[in-house]
């Protein structure tokens, strides 16, 4: 039976992974022809917990589902934002989303640190 | 795929974007320049190009500055001085390709991505901070 620590873990990781994707959207902000990744919640447990390649890949770049990394992600863009250059980030949802993550992932921490208490409690450890 | 990656793919945000500044900063200082350094023709803009790169272990996405190369499309400005010595034998002399507003707007650009992927390093900074956290 999957456990609240799994849990946690399973979203740590993806916030992670998710900060990764997020930093290269971002660092790729003025590369032609580059097309912004997310990584998905979803198909993010279903590698996880499967360890199959079920990531689509959008771009000859991407490799197939990694277990350990989670892969790439999809793309995910806004037809009416890619630039003559063919690039399509844009900056202002990448920060908004970086902060969003950095919150979730605070979220979590915090979470676990609870956990972490009620585990000493039961130890009998509790200050 | 670690927090580390995550500020490598910054880092390498960082150097692209930073070599793109220099290479605004050269064009410009070299505005004026009627030979290159080569000594064969007046000084060209130069022009960087990003290519993104894909690290094979981590799955996260890279990014690089392919290469600068000079700009032979532009045509070189003219300019009637025929007291100079690099004139030819109508008194006309080639001056670089350079546009200054272009410049700017290039080493405009090269700043705000630079201080989005220091925010990027921040974020990433402070998430291995939280982790650290953890152990206490």
């Amino acid at each position: 039976m999957p456990t609240v620590g799994d849990a946690l873990k399973a979203r740590m990781n993806y916030d992670i992974a998710r900060q990764s994707v997020i930093a290269g959207n971002i660092a790729n902000a003025s590369t032609p022809g580059y097309l912004p990744a997310d990584v998905s919640f979803k198909s993010y447990l279903q590698a996880a917990t499967s360890g199959g390649s079920s990531l689509t890949q959008t771009n000859p770049m991407h490799m197939g589902g990694n277990k350990a990394a989670g892969g790439v992600g999809q793309l995910t863009y806004d037809k009416s934002f890619v630039q003559h250059n063919g690039n399509g980030v844009r900056m202002d949802q990448e920060m908004l989303k970086m902060q969003q993550n950095n919150l979730d992932y605070a979220t979590v921490t915090s979470l676990y640190n609870s956990q972490a208490k009620l585990q000493k409690i039961a130890l009998g450890r509790a200050q | 795929m670690d927090i580390m990656s995550a500020m490598n793919v910054s880092a390498q945000g960082l150097t692209a974007e930073s070599l793109r500044m220099r290479t605004a900063a050269e064009n410009i200082a070299n505005q004026n320049s009627v030979r290159d350094s080569a000594g064969t023709g007046p000084y060209r803009a130069r022009q960087v190009f990003f290519k993104s790169v894909l690290d094979k272990q981590t799955g996260a996405m890279g990014v690089q500055a392919s290469k600068v190369a000079p700009d032979m499309k532009t045509p070189l400005q003219a300019k009637y001085d025929p007291g100079n010595p690099f004139a030819d034998t109508q008194g006309i002399v080639q001056y670089p390709n350079v546009d200054p507003t272009v410049e700017n707007v290039n080493m405009k650009e090269a700043q705000r991505a630079y201080d989005a992927n220091l925010a990027a390093i921040d974020t990433a900074r402070s998430m291995a901070l939280r982790t650290i956290d953890m152990i206490k």
